[in-house]
């Protein structure tokens, strides 16, 4: 299988926090869902992977090259929708998407102005105008323009109305459909992963507990057809039923919960 | 690559460059129409001034916080630098012309022409310009607007230490230093016009916007956004 992204025993060291030994890998023509509780590590990973920080150690490789040895062969076929996302705030959203294309040999202006359409984008809007869902729907319609095969959001969906959640969602399932292009998002909501992640990595503590198909985890460690994702036992709110050791030194269990779903959590 | 950084800053700066550089062209007209202001220190303040223009238009992205967006675009850091050398160059020259040339054409201003327009005075505002640009991009690159604002913080400390130093040792201890500083700044003012010393000067100009754009490249690649 083609493999998109692939991070080999990545290290980064802050003063109060460190990322350790961070390793797992996306397939082409799939999402994965990032999932950790709040400072577990995922946008720093989001930003090692896009090398808007300098890692300590390991490898990182797009489409099967480095991302700090390539990096403008990489980024050039990586979309990427920051967290909080960031512009320059005083152009309108005409002018940055101009502003953008000419870094992009496969900008497609025709695509922008259909997604701009489909998202409902005020083109004369200038950015710092713009809600927090518009900001996201534009940085995806500016990630899609070049036709990106790998697509990397920071929790795209946290602080989205239900409505444009589902929508983008179903918009990220819309884009793997032609095999090629690969989505990671993070998120801490665990119902984004049941609706379009093929893919659920784990990070806690800057630690990677799993990372593995989502049928095999539902199949591993969940009964029901469902299954619910929770960084600490308190966030669950459910009474630990059985805990099962996982490979390794990270230890993970799964719990029944008070409302008949199953969470998968560090022990 | 490199003509897309520019024309990014370019565009996301023109408003910017404009509000600062009309108030700054009104600046040189009052001090050039003040006959107490001597040549050399208009010519230096049209310098500090033209230097900081694009340093702080660039400090701007940082306000935006769109470094993250300009660096996941397909480009390197060390282009992003240069074309903000590349910019600073640009501006840095248009202002420093802008300053020398409403010196002599002010109407109420009181150098004349000749004392503007030599080479030696244009060479000296030059050294001037590239000197401040040169020293303050790094910090720029380094920390952003924060840079800008300790490295004028820095300078301002400094002269607090340097009033002190002369109140504590006394003012005749100080002298000779401001004095040889003077000196030393006025000699390079009239050596510039020597055609010899101007090619000297314009190499150390080159090699130190070199050293600095590397140390700007080194720091920039450094830092986590």
């Amino acid at each position: 299988m083609d493999t998109t992204l692939e991070l080999k025993g990545v290290t980064k060291r802050y003063e109060d926090f460190s990322l350790s030994d961070v390793s797992f890998s996306l397939p082409r023509g799939y999402i994965m869902g990032l999932i950790g509780p709040n400072g577990a590590g995922k946008t720093t990973l989001v930003k090692l992977i896009l090398n808007l920080v300098r890692r300590d150690g390991g490898e990182i490789l797009a489409f099967g090259k480095d991302v700090r040895e390539d990096e403008i062969a990489v980024r050039s076929r990586i979309g990427f929708v920051h967290e909080a996302p960031t512009f320059y705030d005083h152009l309108s959203v005409e002018r940055l998407a101009s502003v953008v294309a000419p870094f992009y040999a496969s900008w497609d202006a025709a695509l922008f102005h259909r997604l701009a359409r489909q998202f409902e984008l005020p083109l004369k809007k200038v950015a710092w105008r713009l809600s927090r869902g518009t900001r996201t729907k534009l940085a995806l319609a500016l990630a899609l323009a070049h036709r990106a095969e790998l697509l990397v959001l920071d929790e795209p969906t946290s602080g989205l109305d239900p409505v444009f959640r589902r929508e983008l969602l179903d918009h990220l399932l819309a884009c793997i459909e032609d095999g090629r292009t690969s989505v990671l998002f993070s998120t801490h909501i665990t119902s984004d992963l049941d609706r379009v992640a093929d893919y659920v990595t784990f990070i806690q503590k800057g630690r990677i507990l799993f990372s593995s198909p989502k049928d095999t985890l539902q199949e591993r460690w969940a009964v029901g057809r469902r299954i619910r994702i929770h960084g600490a036992h308190r966030r669950c709110g459910c009474r630990a039923a059985t805990a099962r050791p996982v490979a390794g030194r990270h230890r993970a269990g799964v719990v029944r919960g008070r409302h008949g779903a199953f969470a998968v959590m560090p022990c | 690559m490199l003509r897309n950084l520019v024309r990014k800053d370019l565009i996301l700066s023109r408003n910017a460059f404009l509000w600062t550089g009309l108030p700054f062209l009104l600046y040189f007209a009052i001090v050039a129409s003040e006959p107490v202001v001597p040549l050399r220190e208009f010519l230096i303040l049209s310098a500090i001034l033209c230097a900081l223009m694009p340093v702080s238009v660039f400090g701007r992205e940082d306000k935006f916080k769109a470094a993250a967006l300009t660096y996941s675009l397909p480009v390197t850091r060390r282009a992003a630098v240069q074309a903000r050398y590349a910019l600073a160059g640009g501006c840095g020259l248009l202002g420093t012309a802008s300053a020398l040339i409403l010196g002599v054409l002010w109407p109420w201003g009181h150098f004349a022409a000749s004392d503007i327009l030599n080479l030696g005075t244009i060479l000296f505002t030059l050294t001037a310009v590239v000197a401040i640009a040169a020293l303050l991009l790094p910090f720029v690159f380094r920390f952003g607007l924060f840079g800008l604002i300790w490295f004028i913080v820095g300078l301002q400390i400094l002269g607090i230490a340097a009033l002190l130093a002369k109140t504590v040792v006394g003012r005749d201890a100080v002298r000779p230093v401001f004095r040889s500083l003077g000196r030393m700044v006025a000699g390079l003012h009239t050596r510039l016009g020597d055609p010899a010393i101007a090619v000297v000067v314009l190499v150390a100009l080159g090699v130190l916007a070199a050293v600095s754009m590397r140390v700007s490249v080194f720091l920039s690649e450094r830092r986590d956004l």
